[in-house]
């Protein structure tokens, strides 16, 4: 019975994570040269949905409280990146406003989030 | 005395395979659930408002654009079709035109005009055949229509 209960533990465990940011529902699109990286530094993710919500992290936002959100980021963790997970079928108006409100907030290196295959 | 070792080398038959079974039924489960496909990273740096560089020796400037139904165009030549997501004529000729500037010691760089209504999945592919030419200084215009 302890088994199970372990079992049922490690399950609920990787459900919970499935449900962070990591995996609002995203297709990523497709670039061969991407590398995976070996050292992902500090990254804060802002995903795009098809439908062009916005994500910081996994709390929805409208592009103009983005601006504020990055500043306060890169105030406490200077090195801070974006790493943008961009539907592949996103209209590119969406993904043009995150980079206006990142270049806006005064982080200007960018991190396309894509799949090799 | 012999009691106590029989009782030993009982409790040793009595081996349980049924834990180490779970535990390994554990572990597949785990790792099935596990992402199987790691996602890559594709990094550009934007143009930060910098001062104007000092030295004037002007960059070769190029113009990516992408229409609405995704199509693409350098210095307004048609790329590629539309149903490949490769752009090896893309890749190839700015290869080509990266190969001549860098002869001459000058800087490439890359202006991408994306329509706002084309897929973001094209940006991407621009990218990945700005990043095979190995052009780094890349940026985005901003605003249009």
């Amino acid at each position: 019975m302890i088994d199970v209960v372990f079992l049922l533990i490690a399950f609920f465990m990787t459900i919970t994570s499935e449900i962070t940011e990591e995996n609002i529902k995203i297709e990523v699109p497709i670039a061969e040269v991407a590398q995976v990286p070996e050292e992902r530094g500090i990254r804060q993710t802002i995903s795009i949905t098809e439908a062009g919500d916005i994500f910081f992290g996994a709390q929805q936002m409208a592009p103009d409280e983005l601006v504020n959100a990055i500043r306060t980021t890169i105030e406490n963790e200077p090195d801070t990146r974006v790493y943008l997970r961009a539907d592949s079928r996103t209209p590119h108006r969406y993904v043009q406003d995150v980079m206006a409100a990142t270049a806006q907030a005064g982080l200007y290196d960018l991190i396309f989030a894509t799949n090799q295959e | 005395m012999a009691r106590k070792r029989n009782t030993v080398l009982e409790s040793e038959d009595k081996f349980e395979i049924t834990a180490m079974i779970d535990v390994v039924f554990l572990l597949l489960i785990y790792f099935m659930v596990l992402p199987i496909q790691q996602e890559a990273d594709l990094g550009i740096t934007l143009p930060a408002e910098a001062p104007p560089a000092k030295d004037l020796d002007l960059p070769s400037e190029h113009l990516v654009e992408i229409m609405p139904n995704g199509q693409v165009f350098l210095n307004r030549q048609p790329m590629g079709s539309l149903e490949s997501r490769e752009l090896p004529q893309l890749r190839e000729t700015l290869a080509k035109l990266k190969l001549s500037s860098d002869r001459m010691d000058v800087k490439t760089v890359v202006t991408i005009d994306a329509d706002p209504d084309s897929p973001h999945q094209r940006s991407i592919d621009v990218l990945n055949a700005l990043k095979e030419a190995d052009i780094k200084l890349v940026s985005f215009t901003m605003g249009g229509a």
